[in-house]
């Protein structure tokens, strides 16, 4: 590796990192914000215009509060959990493509820390990792509360990581690839010649299931059990306070990331152009060079990856302030009755027409 | 010659090993073979095995661990019942195994570094593996073709065992 290839990974891990820091604090004022919004409240609007420096306060505070350590708490773990739980879904966006490539002097720069031609079980390898936070947390605390919250958690994450991972073959199977890259490539592509060829298109029903297991996955509302603050107070968090309380709350932020970054690439064309974005590009064609106009172009898959993830994770928030929490034998009686068969015959089915059609 | 980065790992893969046989409360001990697990895979990774690295990820630290810790979490076991007794016959047994595996290893490793040309290679070279599209490609066509019987026998023998924890989980089988 020369040093140019240094400094365009440095740059790439920086994008993403940043990405993720970015994220937060607006992910948090637009969840207060919009709860206000739909919940018909001003919500917070103290602290800069329209409450923007809230998060910032937020943070602030947390980051400045006493560190505490329970006395019956095992050291050790109690304060690894944390750590783990923001290290793995940074870690799974490393695989996740995020542009096609720049040109820059005559290196040609992959927008995708890794590009690994088994992309997608490296993002299911670190995403996997997830559960154990939660499991160390809730065990590492010492209190019923934080342990029943674990045992929740890692219980649900389970269950739904088998719907999950069935939708995932069935669009895998779509693809014949492994290689996220090579899916957003093929997705960019017009359907019938009007619509784009996204997996949302091909395969809707994988793309529902996905979506109900990514939810259940990132502990969001309506599957956010292993915190159900009317039954467990805070679940497994509930002995974090200060800046360990402030990583699981990052760590939650990143996980949705994550999980809609996937989701877009799997389903929703990734980094592909949205509708209307080729046709606004292509008045540039001319008057650039060729190198010039897919630095343009790369530019604006950035731009399209961003404003597709933007709208999953307003999306999460909208769920969240929309549907009210699930009971949880009803969670499991979805994900194990409901969601595991028709996961099986929606990919037993696209097997079957897959090899009908001979792809 | 071995990489730096791996020397590290496989160090890092060794005292979590240790620290899994010698820790005293099970939880511990489970979470430092998942730490080992995923030292492992990095060391896969290091050396160019993706595919191997990702499944060693999913498969042993995703998945199987996770039903290990789980199930400790959930019997609650007292620590002090975890002392090592090393007059107990258990423990003879178990360092006899401990001790022939290391020794089988020690030959091989010591046969693997007498021998002039190396490793004996695979029945793949790396531009074989390269020429059909990846090491995905290259063991699913081995595993649905050459191996398509063994695969469906194992397949069978996990459902065979699937069902029998079934029968002896439940307390009354109908």
């Amino acid at each position: 590796m020369t040093l140019f290839d240094y400094i365009a990974v440095a740059a790439k891990i920086l994008f993403i990192v940043g990405l993720a820091f970015s994220t937060v604090p607006i992910m948090v004022w637009f969840e207060r914000r919009g709860a206000a919004w739909m919940q018909a409240r001003v919500g917070p609007n103290r602290v800069g215009i329209f409450g923007l420096m809230q998060p910032v306060a937020d943070v602030l505070k947390l980051l400045s509060k006493e560190m505490f350590i329970p006395a019956a708490a095992s050291k050790f773990y109690y304060n690894l959990a944390p750590a783990i739980s923001a290290i793995a879904p940074v870690a799974a966006m490393a695989a996740i493509p995020f542009g096609s490539y720049l040109i820059i002097g005559d290196h040609k720069v992959n927008l995708q820390i890794a590009s690994l031609d088994i992309g997608i079980l490296a993002v299911l390898a670190f995403a996997g990792l997830e559960v154990y936070p939660i499991m160390l947390a809730g065990w590492a605390s010492n209190n019923k509360y934080s342990m029943l919250g674990a045992l929740r958690g890692s219980s649900q994450m389970i269950s739904y990581e088998i719907a999950l991972g069935l939708a995932l073959v069935s669009m895998l199977l779509v693809y014949g690839t492994l290689d996220l890259n090579a899916m957003v490539v093929y997705q960019d592509q017009s359907l019938l010649g009007f619509i784009p060829r996204w997996g949302v298109f091909l395969n809707p029903l994988a793309a529902l299931i996905f979506m109900i297991s990514i939810f259940a996955e990132t502990n969001r509302l309506p599957f956010d059990l292993p915190e159900g603050e009317s039954e467990l107070v805070a679940g497994y968090h509930l002995e974090y306070g200060a800046s360990k309380f402030a990583l699981f709350f990052f760590a939650e932020y990143v996980a949705m990331l994550m999980a809609s970054g996937l989701f877009i690439t799997i389903f929703f064309g990734g980094y592909g152009l949205i509708p209307g974005m080729g046709w606004v590009l292509s008045f540039f064609q001319t008057s650039l060079s060729p190198d010039m106009f897919q630095n343009l172009t790369a530019i604006a898959q950035i731009a399209a990856f961003v404003f597709k993830v933007g709208c999953m994770m307003f999306f999460f928030v909208w769920v969240r302030w929309t549907m009210p929490r699930f009971r949880y034998d009803q969670l499991m009686h979805l994900g194990w009755k409901i969601l595991f068969p028709i996961a099986l015959v929606n990919l037993l089915a696209v097997a079957l027409i897959i090899a009908w059609i001979g792809v | 010659m071995v990489e730096p980065v791996v020397l590290i790992l496989a160090i890092v893969v060794a005292l979590l090993a240790a620290l899994t046989v010698f820790s005293r409360s099970p939880i511990s001990s489970a979470f430092s073979l998942v730490m080992m697990m995923v030292a492992l895979a990095g060391i896969y990774g290091v050396s160019g095995a993706h595919f191997i690295a990702a499944l060693q990820a999913i498969v042993y630290a995703g998945a199987i661990m996770v039903l290990f810790v789980f199930s400790i979490m959930l019997l609650n076991m007292n620590d002090e019942h975890n002392e090592i007794r090393f007059r107990s016959w258990k423990t003879v047994l178990a360092c006899l195994g401990a001790a022939s595996v290391l020794a089988g290893l020690s030959y091989a490793f010591i046969q693997w570094s007498s021998e002039a040309n190396g490793p004996t290679p695979g029945i793949m070279t790396l531009e074989q593996i390269r020429s059909i599209g990846g090491n995905v490609v290259a063991v699913s066509g081995a595993m649905f073709s050459q191996a398509y019987v063994q695969f469906e026998f194992i397949s069978l023998l996990l459902l065979v065992a699937i069902a029998s924890a079934l029968v002896l989980a439940k307390r009354k089988v109908d």
